[in-house]
């Protein structure tokens, strides 16, 4: 389990010059077999690092290491496919395109509601969704890279894709890095977390270490020091502070509670935007 | 179409083209019917040239050799629009770049995919062409030097066609959006084939034949006229029309000129292959050089 | 087969809620000593959390010593908990005790309410 997946030192992108940086220094190993959120804010980051990781782009600094061609799977954020092909056309390309390694079984069973004669043109957003899921993960890859894979899917579709997915993983130990903006989308699902925003990573670890690294801090304004505060709120009277538990357990005058993966996520977007705000702001 | 076992990003190419490779068919066809039909008509009657049926047919033939000279800016076009751009405007190509096959095979397989059926088309086309020049070789428009005639009766216009595949290309990644790349490597072909129209008959040197100041002289041999005038004892060419007709018996033209003979410039019939040959020759290289751009741009932007 | 219900909005770790709902299906005699549970992919399949929570929850399990992974064949129930199978008597007096409580007028909630004050009387400082 301890096999690295992906990795990345220093990476960082930026489309030209005179433009702002995509992405920047970036580093972080994604250990094999896990299956990692990569959420954050709308143009935090997210499509360049996947299509970094896919060797779709060059980085402008550093690498990404990542499997070969033949073992990774991607699947861009707007689903591009061939519309003039049907979707049985485009399973055989599928097969055309990754000989030897290709498994028609799962391909088809992920497009089965789908009439294989049908023009992929013809088809709706999640049902493009399903065709291009069922392109990937026919492929059988090592590593499987969906950007923002379930926006055009309704509930149940995206349970039953989702199933599918997480079926897969446990099958053949598949690791997933998958992008949303939305957590719900992915929470349970996952066990791993890369959160970024504005083109840095602000948090990176195992679900439950980043939890059990965490407490939700409730009471009165007081100050909390020697512990590290990641972000904190007062309300009249009231503090409410998230912190890191390296200085040992909170004691005080204050409720402690294990914050939820929605929680831990806002507090660092939330500061990770007032860091912005001050100029050279010191990283929370 | 369905009868070839073609295979990986073959496969995939003629799948997504297959409505432009039954047009090809079908414009070979189209095209041998009509000529086909008119040189039968043309044939019924015998020993005129002022028949119907031989104007039509000649009719036919001119637009014939309008269109072959287009033919390669079509296939520039359909190369550097709905092959490559259209690709890479729709995002398309990141699917095709992530599946198992390298992003040089992908290029090479739409590129043999496009060269092939380029040259079995104008191959196809170049032959029902010569059939419809049996029976109108030789007329008015319809010579061996002719725009249109030469292309189609030697080597140059496979070469152009070619040539038109690898600038495709070239354009289609460089400029990413499929009109817009279209109609740039329409006029890459277009200026290309302008200038070389030009220069063609360039590539060899002419040859003269003089004679004794009267009548016009007459090009030999089926040749391809390039020059006439008049020629000074001094060796000095002057221009036909600086004698206005009709000279003198003695040639005189004017006191104090002095006209020694008359002479023609001309490219004999024998110079059709070697020109044809120089002009492929530079013209495949011309495609070999944007190839090479080609894949060096596509390698720049997608490590393999 | 045994179906995991998982409840996100729970505020209980999803692990958690397999190793109770297993335990409960044990207390009803849905799973009986040598039932095979779902394979994790089964599950996944069908609740589309992570494969990892499913292990974490049977090596949870297997730990209590409830059930017991078999290499290559799946993990088996081991042991029953409680003694009250869905056939036991007690079940039985209960639906006897829940019949007259209606009678009575008493609606659902009140039921619940005097079952789990019973229930916090009789049981106090157990764990679930």
């Amino acid at each position: 389990m301890s096999e690295t997946a992906i990795e990345a030192l220093g990476l960082a992108k930026r489309y030209g010059r005179g433009r702002g940086w995509a992405l920047r220094d970036c580093s972080f190993a994604l250990p094999a077999g896990r299956v990692c959120a990569l959420v954050g804010p709308n143009g935090a980051g997210k499509s360049t690092l996947l299509a970094l990781a896919a060797g779709l782009l060059r980085p402008t600094q550093g690498v990404v290491r990542g499997p070969a061609r033949t073992d990774l799977a991607y699947v861009a954020q707007d689903k591009p496919l061939h519309p003039q092909l049907t979707v049985a056309d485009t399973l055989t390309m599928g097969r055309e395109l990754n000989p030897g390694r290709w498994d028609g079984e799962i391909a088809a069973r992920i497009v089965e509601t789908l009439d294989p004669g049908a023009r992929v043109r013809r088809l709706s957003g999640g049902q493009r969704t399903r065709v291009a899921l069922a392109l990937a993960l026919g492929k059988r890859p090592e590593l499987l890279l969906l950007d923002e894979p379930m926006a055009d899917l309704d509930p149940l579709a995206r349970h039953e894709l989702m199933g599918a997915l997480m079926a897969d993983t446990a099958e053949r130990g598949t690791t997933v890095v998958v992008s949303s903006h939305i957590l719900t989308e992915l929470e349970g699902a996952c066990d791993h977390l890369l959160l970024l925003d504005g083109g840095r990573i602000r948090l990176d670890g195992a679900i439950d270490d980043l939890l059990a690294a965490h407490t939700l801090v409730t009471g009165p304004v007081e100050d909390l020091a020697p512990h590290t505060v990641v972000e904190s709120r007062t309300t009249g009277r009231q503090l409410t502070a998230l912190v890191r538990n390296e200085g040992g357990p909170v004691e005080g005058p204050w409720q402690t509670t294990s914050p939820s993966l929605e929680e831990l996520l806002l507090a660092h977007l939330r500061a990770s935007k007032t860091a912005d705000r001050t100029p050279e702001g010191a990283s929370a | 179409m369905s009868g070839l076992a073609l295979k990986g990003p073959y496969w995939v190419t003629v799948r997504q083209h297959r409505r432009a490779l039954w047009t090809a068919g079908a414009v070979v066809l189209l095209s041998l019917v009509c000529v086909g039909g008119l040189s039968l008509w043309d044939s019924r009657v015998v020993g005129t040239d002022q028949d119907d049926g031989h104007m039509l047919l000649r009719w036919g033939m001119d637009l014939f050799s309008l269109g072959v000279i287009y033919l390669p800016l079509l296939v520039g076009a359909f190369v550097a629009g709905p092959m490559v751009a259209r690709e890479l405007e729709s995002g398309t190509y990141k699917l095709a770049l992530t599946q198992s096959v390298t992003p040089g095979r992908w290029l090479a397989s739409k590129l043999v995919t496009a060269g092939a059926v380029t040259v079995a088309t104008t191959l196809a086309l170049m032959a029902v062409y010569a059939l419809g020049l049996t029976r109108v070789a030789g007329d008015y428009q319809f010579t061996w030097d002719e725009r249109g005639t030469y292309e189609a009766t030697g080597t140059v216009l496979v070469a152009y066609g070619l040539l038109a595949v690898a600038v495709g290309a070239l354009v289609g990644q460089l400029v990413r959006r499929t009109v817009v790349a279209m109609a740039a490597t329409g006029v890459v072909i277009g200026v290309v084939l302008l200038v070389l129209s030009v220069l063609r008959w360039d590539f060899l040197a002419v040859r003269t034949i003089t004679g004794p100041v009267g009548p016009s002289l007459l090009v030999p041999d089926a040749g391809m006229y390039v020059d006439s005038g008049l020629i000074r004892t001094t060796g000095q060419r002057l221009p036909g029309w600086y004698c206005p007709e009709p000279l003198d018996e003695n040639g005189v033209c004017r006191p104090d000129v002095d006209i020694a003979a008359q002479y023609v410039d001309y490219h004999p019939a024998s110079h059709f292959w070697p020109t044809q040959f120089i002009e492929t020759g530079i013209v495949l290289a011309l495609a070999a050089l944007a190839l090479l751009a080609a894949f060096r741009v596509l390698s720049r932007r997608h490590p393999s | 087969m045994l179906e995991y219900r998982i409840d996100r909005r729970s505020g209980v770790a999803t692990y958690l809620q397999i190793v109770q709902q297993t335990k409960q299906a044990l207390r009803m005699g849905v799973l009986e000593p040598g039932d095979r549970l779902p394979t994790a992919r089964e599950v996944v399949e069908a609740t589309a959390i992570n494969p990892n929570t499913v292990l974490k929850a049977y090596r949870e399990l297997e730990r209590e010593g409830l059930v017991e992974a078999r290499r290559g064949l799946g993990t088996f129930v081991r042991a029953t908990l409680g003694a009250a199978p869905a056939t036991s008597p007690l079940r039985g007096e209960l639906a006897d005790w829940a019949r007259r409580a209606r009678e009575t007028g008493l609606t659902r909630d009140d039921v619940a309410a005097l079952f789990t004050s019973v229930l916090d009387e009789h049981f106090e400082g157990d764990d679930t």
